[in-house]
């Protein structure tokens, strides 16, 4: 323990300026951020202190980079010449002294500036701890720990920097070639990856245990190299196309469909193909319906099996479709992706097109219904939301460390100025905006801050919300993940193929 | 008694090229032990395998009973090492490096501390990355002596000091020897000659000798026999009869197996008309170049030795 505070000791006097500027860019931050919520009415001011708040985020995370480079590279494990290594350090206390100093030095101020954005946001942090502490672990696995263990393999800071560079030349190609490329074997991703964090976390801990302890460079580069191709598959597994079977069972017997899906091809909105990328695609209109009042339904995925009257058959994987289906009917158009050989065999007879979807069934919970805010107001479910433009109007509404449930708020507006009586007569209709969750399990940032915007036409129809015009809050839960299916028969695919 | 240091076997390969080959030594506990030999020779890699900042490829070495894989930690509080091209925490200055390291170190001796700085004038406010090679030097003999060490391991550490400095160092490690064990390396014979008790002389990897200086003093002579008349020299000298040459009537040579009156009798036998047989006492230097020009002229005729099997193959 001795030696732990001896070497931590040493290293923050070493490297007071690197801690000083890394919590005074963490202290702009955090009093920079709110200005994001804060009603201000101007778009151009909110959006510099938009940009202003991503470039702090980006100088944030370099200072802990910089950070910890110099504070791993002062005992710099590769190489032969340090003055350390005939010195009576003992490897675990080397490590554990570092792993505080990244505590103290980057995990403290971390803690304690988003307490304090809490705060500022109107939520008591103590209520917050767990999920205070929850950010802080997903701080250190996704921007702390591998560059602890990049800087524990390389042996002065150029080379840190060029490998730093390598890895995110590989990580950009990676990300490119998993979710760049323009393909539509796309899929959602229906699980979280849970295997991503604990192999990380495990990956850099034995690696840097490793290291510390052998200092056999090679043999932890070896490891890390086998852990970023082992993340790297579990990206790749976790989108394979058997999970979206697996996570999308078929509907058992008996049980109601959650939609029902018609196509509609009419003249005014005919099967068309058309070409893209080398692909074609068949835009197929459809109409659904059937889905039950206080439910919604969210299609994430298709797949096309395309049979023709000589038994010949043609099954697609499952393409990403990314639709949110509400009671009532509803018209879309679904693309269905095919090779141009492919469909050049299909094209000029008639054939049977099955479509199987794969959905989120999601059931409304709570309908809180409240008068729309002008100003801050807490609202069950949303967080505290207040309007902040004018025009197409924009509810901003922030939430503690976790992204709202799915939510859909619908508010009346009206053709009455605000200072007039509104009555029903003047109430035109009705507009919505949903809060879907992103998926991201964590954020830098302990506040969420999501925006809706309600339109309200053009010229002389232009509504207005007001002050207390009635807002309804619906809150959702996900009630199943399920298949659902669509038969034609007898149709005849396009057999002009446009480009697009 | 247990030597400090011992090896066996101590071989080092990067890739292909062998940088020590099958090394025996033994460092006896109070010796002051020079490992001389030219630049390239491999002196360096053999302290880093001693002081487990390499690992060997083959063999093994002992330091204070342990196996060399075995130092970390603890055992370097008994353990100094200073190396001409060690990289210090140049950010620190002097005061910090030393209240930093004192800690490490149980035993470490604040008089002995004082009197190192004192005796080296070290500037204390100053960064270490704003000394002259010269107090660098002194500032990390001051920090690896004060505790007292068991061992004291140094590689080249007087290369490229004046003489001030090196005789400031030289004094200061004098002082410790007679409660430590000394061990360094240098390609400057005069700078060791002066104090080392024993001597390893490496070459291409290879440890040519390792002994105790006065029996190695006692070993060499440089004999001149003076004969009655001119001779050619025969090809089967003995081995330990080294550059052997002769002009006119005088053949010298250097013997490498000095035994006294039955090394000259074997002059005597070896040569016809000997009229005179003078054996002389060598320098340090002297014995070191015989043993190096052979160890080179070996290494030719191998080389050429090995040229010619294969151009005839």
């Amino acid at each position: 323990m001795r030696q732990v505070l001896n070497i931590f000791r040493k290293d923050t006097r070493q490297y007071w300026i690197e801690i000083a500027l890394s919590v005074v860019i963490a202290i702009a931050f955090v009093l920079m951020y709110p200005s994001q919520w804060k009603v201000t009415h101007d778009q151009n001011a909110d959006q510099h202190a938009l940009w202003f708040t991503a470039l702090l985020i980006l100088l944030l995370i370099t200072s802990w980079w910089l950070l910890i480079a110099r504070v791993i590279l002062a005992e710099s494990l590769v190489g032969d010449r340090q003055f350390w290594l005939t010195r009576p350090y003992e490897w675990k206390s080397l490590l554990a002294a570092k792993a505080t100093f990244l505590a103290v030095w980057i995990g403290v101020p971390y803690l304690v500036t988003q307490a304090y954005l809490l705060a500022e946001a109107g939520f008591h942090p103590l209520s917050y701890v767990p999920g205070l502490l929850y950010g802080l672990r997903c701080v250190f696995l996704v921007f702390v720990l591998p560059v602890f263990c990049v800087a524990a393999v390389t042996s002065n800071f150029g080379r840190l920097v060029l490998a730093m560079l390598g890895c995110f030349v590989l990580f950009t190609g990676f990300m490119f070639l998993a979710f760049g490329l323009p393909h539509g074997y796309m899929t959602s991703t229906p699980y979280p990856n849970a295997l991503l964090y604990p192999l990380l976390f495990a990956g850099c801990a034995v690696a840097l245990t490793v290291q510390y302890a052998t200092r056999r460079t090679w043999l932890t580069r070896g490891l890390l190299m086998g852990l970023s191709v082992l993340l790297a598959l579990t990206v790749f597994v976790y989108r394979m196309q058997s999970l979206v079977d697996r996570a999308y069972p078929q509907p058992s017997a008996g049980s109601a469909a959650p939609l029902i899906i018609r196509s509609i091809p009419t003249v005014a909105h005919p099967v068309e193909a058309r070409t893209w990328d080398k692909e074609d695609y068949i835009d197929l209109p459809v109409q659904y319906s059937g889905v039950a009042d206080g439910t919604a339904v969210f299609g994430d995925d298709m797949k096309f099996t395309i049979t023709a009257a000589d038994g010949s058959r043609w099954s697609s994987p499952w393409q990403a479709m990314q639709e949110r289906i509400l009671p009532g009917s509803q018209y879309a158009e679904i693309h269905m992706m095919i090779s141009p050989e492919i469909y050049d065999r299909f094209k000029q007879r008639p054939v049977t097109l099955q479509v199987t979807f794969a959905v989120r069934r999601y059931q409304s919970d709570t309908v809180t219904r409240v008068p729309f805010p002008m100003h801050e107001t807490a609202i069950a479910g949303l967080g505290i939301c207040a309007w902040k433009y004018e025009g197409p109007a924009i509810l901003n509404c922030r939430a503690a460390l976790h992204e709202t449930a799915l939510m859909h708020v619908a508010v009346q507006w009206s053709t009455a100025n605000c200072t007039e009586l509104r009555t029903l007569a003047n109430t035109i209709a009705e507009t919505d905006d949903w809060i879907e969750p992103y998926g991201p399990e964590f954020s830098l940032v302990s506040v969420w801050d999501r925006s809706m915007m309600f339109g309200y036409g053009a010229g002389d129809a232009r509504g207005r919300v007001c002050e207390g015009n009635p807002m309804t809050v619906t809150q959702y839960h996900l009630v199943n993940r399920t298949q659902s299916d669509m038969t034609l028969t007898n149709i005849q695919l396009p057999v002009e193929v446009h480009p697009t | 008694m247990n030597p400090t240091i011992q090896t066996h076997n101590l071989t080092k390969r990067f890739g292909h090229t062998e940088v020590l080959r099958e090394i025996n030594l033994a460092v006896p506990e109070g010796a002051i032990y020079a490992l001389v030999g030219p630049n390239g020779a491999g002196k360096t890699t053999m302290i880093k395998l001693l002081m487990n900042i390499l690992r060997p490829t083959a063999g093994s070495a002992r330091v204070l009973g342990l196996e060399s894989h075995e130092l970390a930690g603890e055992v370097f509080s008994r353990i100094a090492y200073v190396s001409e091209n060690q990289e210090m925490p140049e950010a620190m200055t002097v005061t910090g490096m030393l209240e930093y390291m004192r800690p490490f170190y149980p035993r470490w001796d604040r008089e002995l501390e004082r009197q190192l700085v004192r005796q080296f004038d070290l500037p204390m406010e100053r960064k270490l990355k704003h000394l002259s090679r010269g107090m660098k030097m002194k500032a990390a003999f001051a920090s690896s002596l004060a505790y007292r060490p068991k061992l004291i391991v140094l590689d080249e550490p007087f290369t490229g000091l004046d003489p001030l400095v090196r005789d400031e160092l030289i004094e200061s490690l004098l002082e410790r020897a007679p409660e430590t064990t000394i061990f360094l390396s240098s390609h400057d014979l005069a700078e060791i000659e002066s104090f080392a008790s024993h001597v390893g002389y490496l070459e291409e990897g290879r440890m040519l000798f390792s002994e105790e200086m006065a029996v190695l003093a006692e070993r060499f002579r440089e004999v001149t026999v003076t004969l009655a008349s001119p001779v050619k020299l025969p090809h089967d000298l003995p081995s330990a009869w080294l550059q052997a040459e002769t002009v006119d009537c005088v053949v010298r040579f250097v013997h490498s197996e000095y035994r006294g009156e039955m090394s000259e009798r074997e002059v005597v036998e070896r040569f016809a008309g000997v009229r005179d047989v003078a054996c002389e006492a060598m320098p340090l230097r002297s014995i070191f170049l015989a043993i190096a020009k052979t160890g080179r002229m070996q290494n030719h005729a191998a080389q050429r030795t090995a040229v010619d099997g294969r151009t005839q193959a």
